[in-house]
């Protein structure tokens, strides 16, 4: 009896078949099947990202770029780097790069794989030089943190002589005089 | 308490003994011996104290305090403790006896050593083993003083197979159908029969330690050790985290290690069921690997819904978890789990009575007790020779001391007990899962603030579904200064050798798939370009084992 | 004007012939995948992959006139072995079924030669272990096959016996195993499919050629099963062109049960399956001739 069992044992197999089904998906032309946690390609909301550099700070594989010029950054983000993890996505500041379910980007033109988000930088009033922040960083700071307007346009050696002056005056009167 | 003392004290008397220092560090002896002691130590520790050999790691600390140094790895299972032995080696020239006569398991190791740091061993003879034959000498990739983007002149060099009139000659790879990753496998076949085997691996090294050193910060490096395997890549990045962790002394909460604990069971299942699937698909048995692959599906979609990807999972970082496990998810898991049971005992019944699956699985490539033993090999291999080792259970990291669970051991060594072994393990994994989710404790899942000192050595082994993966980090400025992975197949490839032989030939495809290799864990070179272009490895005479 | 009605209709049918193993290829693949819980391809795949196969072009190999006489030897002794049998199956004459299994012998063993005559170390493996193979199976086919019919001749003859009834099961469970061995179907496809020997008997082939060997050998799987329905029915309906039809249409049944069973077995091991098989032969060859002999001398 148990030799006929051995033999019948691997016949099972029909029957686990026949209980299951077809389980391909015709895709393309059905509906992948993701769950609702998947991690697609992210998008950048280019109203809210005040180009800080964050993400591209801590992007493994750099696919996140900024790209400096001489009045502009340009964030760049290059899906063909990126490997979906969403760590820029952790550590920006302002909540400006969301998470979509996207990945079926293939396509025939290259150019197609980038996004640029373009800030114009900040000029130092003093000596006209460009400062690292763009002018909507600027703005994020002073609603954190309201400086004075002796300071929030200048760049960091401009600010820096600025503050010299202004402790000397209150203190010993201007620099270079010995009391 | 006292019974712990009492061995700590038995490692500062061998390093007295020796003529070295020895300092403890939570679970961590460090060993310090002079260059001549080595050997002696060695020998000792994995005779004597019976320790289990795990990796050599070479290092250059020349810019620290100008030596280079190799740290032998071994780890105390019967008590938890990793062992360091370490010694420094003079610049100028390099040389350092070699372990193997006292430990054999320490050859592949050592080679890898001398070909990326160029530390000469006495007393064996060397081969090149890592970079590729038409290697410049004397450029070492991981030494300090060469950059990672450095690519040298190489024009690539073909071979042609031996051929010798008394055995025939078969070539498995490194481009076959059977394999699914490069390797170089030539059998010296005499009719069906194999008597001998020659293994030329490395076609897949990508140069993961020198990037992790060089360019990525510590948090970074964390998703590039996810990539190392792709069947196993959480628990590199686990093991990593996990190093650093130790290295630094950080506390992390205890939700998310339960998390980091719960997703390396959901990823032990998966790679089982893989493996399962490819052992019928090399026997033969189709539906088999069909229908194993279908219920593996489950488990996909679970590991997706658990932390965002199907593979590769990116939730772990230094510090803690990403993501967290909701009330709804768990008894999603919960209802997966049960039905993944059912199924999947009912259809490993189905298919384990195939005739043919099991006449041919059974006493097959055995790898007999004593050589296992003497080659130090991982997991299901040495699970299956009747060696009980098992890294979750013995060095217990993460939440696996809220878990009680079986280690299957097996004595006959064959093919059949191989795979009995991870049979039984996705079974073990299920129930851990079910128990560790009961006992998840509520809380944060990542450190907010935390600072990582320099200088400080962190190891940990975590049990890899192939075996024990090491992870060895010195840390360094915002990245780490060294950074070692041994991967558990790096240690199983060696016992091939004694498998394969005297087997016959039909037997060779089953034999080197039942140890489960990883091919992408094992290598971690760079792939040689020449001028812009891909230029593949070519072969060379084999190398000699 | 018999004769031209006779040659017409066989020829015509050897051209469905020829297809028909084709498309049942097709349909043995749609049920693997249906076994296994996927969709698997279309029927008519198996005709898209010939039809490609024979635009491409063809390696060229040392030992080409060789090659090429064996291949072209095995094409056509299994069409002229399914030419017999049409014949058999219309006519009912046992010579016809004599000459199909001679001329099938013969294909067998150009198919067997074939590998041998190549230099590379996995087609020698490979045509080594088919030669271990036929040796165990085209003996036991040929001589099940004469026994089971001087079985039916017998049962013609007399009056039912029932020692040559169990003779006769006997001999076709035989000639059923070994024609499934026969036909290269997992667990017996250990020439061509084992991994280590990655594609074996079929690695040095290409383009036509390849096109050509693959059509003969679904060709010889459809003969083999050909072969026993046209022995029953020819017994049990009479001849004529409804023993034609019926005959046909019993091979597609027992292709589809064959590859029923191959889809839920796994591969044997070149040392494994003809020691079995070799010893399930004997046993029942030898128990059939015995039982037959009793049925004739009487008890």
């Amino acid at each position: 009896m148990s030799f006929v069992k051995k033999i019948i044992k691997p016949v099972e197999v029909l029957v686990v078949a026949s209980k299951t089904g077809r389980v391909t998906i015709k895709y393309p032309f059905e509906e992948p099947w993701i769950s609702p946690e998947f991690r697609g390609k992210i998008e950048i909301d280019p109203a809210k990202c005040i180009g800080c550099g964050a993400c591209v700070n801590a992007c493994p594989p750099n696919a996140l770029e900024m790209i400096e010029s001489e009045d502009k950054k340009t964030l760049r983000y290059f899906v063909g780097r990126c490997i979906f993890c969403w760590r820029c996505i952790d550590v920006c500041p302002v909540g400006a790069i969301k998470g979509t379910r996207n990945f079926e980007l293939a396509t025939n033109d290259p150019l197609d794989l980038y996004d640029y988000i373009v800030h114009t930088r900040v000029k130092c009033r003093e000596c006209n030089r460009v400062t690292g922040e763009t002018t909507r960083m600027l703005k994020y700071v002073l609603e954190k943190a309201p400086v004075t307007e002796n300071y929030n346009n200048k760049c960091p050696d401009c600010r820096k002589k600025t503050f010299i002056n202004a402790l000397s005056m209150r203190r010993t009167g201007p620099v270079g005089e010995k009391t | 308490m006292g019974g712990e003392k009492l061995i700590l004290d038995k490692y500062i008397e061998l390093s007295r003994d020796i003529g070295g220092r020895a300092s403890i560090e939570g679970d961590t002896v460090h060993i310090i011996v002079p260059r001549e002691k080595l050997v002696e130590a060695a020998s000792k520790l994995f005779n004597e104290y019976q320790c289990d050999f795990r990796v050599c790691v070479g290092t250059d600390e020349r810019p620290l305090n100008g030596y280079f140094s190799i740290t032998h790895i071994f780890t105390d299972n019967r008590n938890g403790l990793y062992v360091l032995l370490k010694t420094y080696i003079e610049p100028q020239d390099p040389k350092v006896p070699s372990i193997i006569n006292a430990v054999p398991g320490a050859d592949w190791c050592e080679m890898e050593a001398r070909d990326l740091l160029g530390i000469e061993f006495t007393g064996r003879t060397p081969y090149r083993l890592v970079l590729p034959p038409e290697w410049p000498e004397g450029l070492h990739p991981l030494r300090k003083d060469v950059p990672y983007n450095y690519r040298p002149q190489i024009r690539g060099v073909s071979e042609k197979i031996p051929t010798t009139t008394e055995t025939g000659v078969i070539p498995i790879g490194p481009y076959h159908p059977a394999l699914h990753e490069p390797e170089y496998f030539e059998l010296y076949v005499e009719g069906e029969k194999v008597v001998d085997v020659k293994y030329r691996g490395f076609h897949v090294h990508r140069g993961i330690e020198k990037l992790g050193e060089t360019r990525m910060t510590y948090q970074q490096v964390n998703f590039l050790a996810e990539r190392i395997c792709g069947i196993c890549g959480f628990e590199h990045s686990s093991c990593y985290a996990l190093a650093v962790e130790k290295a630094a002394k950080l506390d992390v909460p205890e939700r998310a290690q339960f998390i980091r604990s719960i997703v390396l069971e959901v990823e032990r299942i998966h790679s089982h069921l893989l493996w399962l699937g490819v052992a019928f698909h090399v026997l033969g048995y189709d539906t088999g690997f069909m229908h194993v692959w279908r219920i593996r599906e489950r488990v996909m979609y679970l590991a997706e819904l658990l932390t965002g990807s199907r593979k590769t999972y990116g939730i772990n970082l230094i510090g803690g978890v990403r993501k967290d496990i909701n009330e709804e998810k768990k008894q999603k898991t919960l209802e997966v789990l049960r039905e993944l049971e059912k199924e999947y005992k009912g259809l490993i019944e189905v298919a384990l009575s195939v005739p043919q699956v099991r006449k041919r699985a059974s006493g097959t490539g055995v790898l007999p007790r004593e050589d296992a033993l003497k080659l130090s090999v991982e997991g299901p291999t040495a699970r299956a020779s009747g060696i009980d080792k098992d890294a979750r259970r013995d060095l217990p990291y993460a939440a696996y001391k809220y878990a009680s669970f079986r280690v299957p051991v097996y004595t006959e060594g064959d093919n059949l007990a191989r795979l009995l072994v991870r049979v039984d393990e996705v079974i073990e994994s299920m129930a851990i899962i079910e128990q560790l989710l009961d006992k998840i404790p509520k809380g944060p899942i990542l450190l907010e603030k935390y600072e990582i000192p320099e200088g400080r050595v962190g190891v940990q082994v975590v049990e890899a579904p192939r075996g024990g993966d090491v992870h060895f980090v010195i840390t360094g400025h915002g990245k780490p200064y060294r950074w070692r992975v041994r991967a558990p197949t790096y240690s199983n490839i060696p016992a091939l050798r004694v498998m394969l032989r005297d087997q016959p030939l039909a037997d060779a495809p089953l034999t080197i798939a039942s140890i489960d290799p990883c091919f992408s864990c094992t290598d971690r070179v760079l792939i040689v370009r020449e001028n812009g272009g891909r230029e593949w490895l070519r072969l060379t005479g084999g190398l000699k084992i | 004007m018999e004769f031209i009605l006779l040659t017409s209709t066989s020829i015509t049918v050897l051209l469905v012939n020829t297809i028909l193993p084709v498309i049942m290829d097709g349909v043995e693949r749609k049920i693997k995948a249906r076994i296994q819980s996927r969709i698997g391809p279309p029927i008519v795949q198996t005709l898209y992959d010939l039809l490609k196969l024979l635009e491409k072009e063809v390696k060229p190999l040392h030992t080409m006139p060789f090659i090429l006489f064996t291949i072209i030897a095995y094409l056509s002794t299994i069409i002229a072995s399914l030419y017999f049998i049409n014949l058999y199956t219309i006519t009912g004459d046992a010579y016809y079924s004599i000459t199909a299994i001679a001329l099938f012998a013969i294909s067998l063993t150009s198919n067997t030669l074939t590998p041998l005559l190549l230099p590379s170390p996995f087609t020698y493996t490979g045509g080594m272990r088919e030669v271990i193979l036929s040796i165990v199976n085209e003996p036991a086919f040929i001589v099940s096959f004469v026994l089971v019919l001087t079985s039916l001749r017998l049962l013609n003859l007399q009056s039912p016996n029932i020692w040559i009834l169990i003779a006769l099961s006997i001999s076709l469970t035989t000639l059923v195993l070994s024609s499934y061995a026969i036909t290269g179907r997992i667990p017996f496809d250990i020439a061509e499919a084992e991994p280590e020997i990655a594609s074996g008997v079929l690695l040095e082939f290409s383009g036509k050629l390849l096109a050509l060997f693959l059509l003969s050998n679904l060709i010889k799987r459809f003969v083999v099963k050909y072969i026993i329905s046209s022995l029953i029915l020819v017994y049990i309906i009479g001849a004529g062109l409804t023993c034609l039809a019926a005959s046909i249409l019993l091979a597609i049944a027992l292709w589809i049960i064959y590859a029923i069973v191959a889809a839920i077995l796994g591969r044997s091991r070149v040392d494994l399956a003809p020691i079995t098989l070799a010893k399930v032969y004997i046993l029942l060859l030898a128990l059939s001739i015995t039982v037959l002999l009793v049925g004739i001398h009487g008890w």
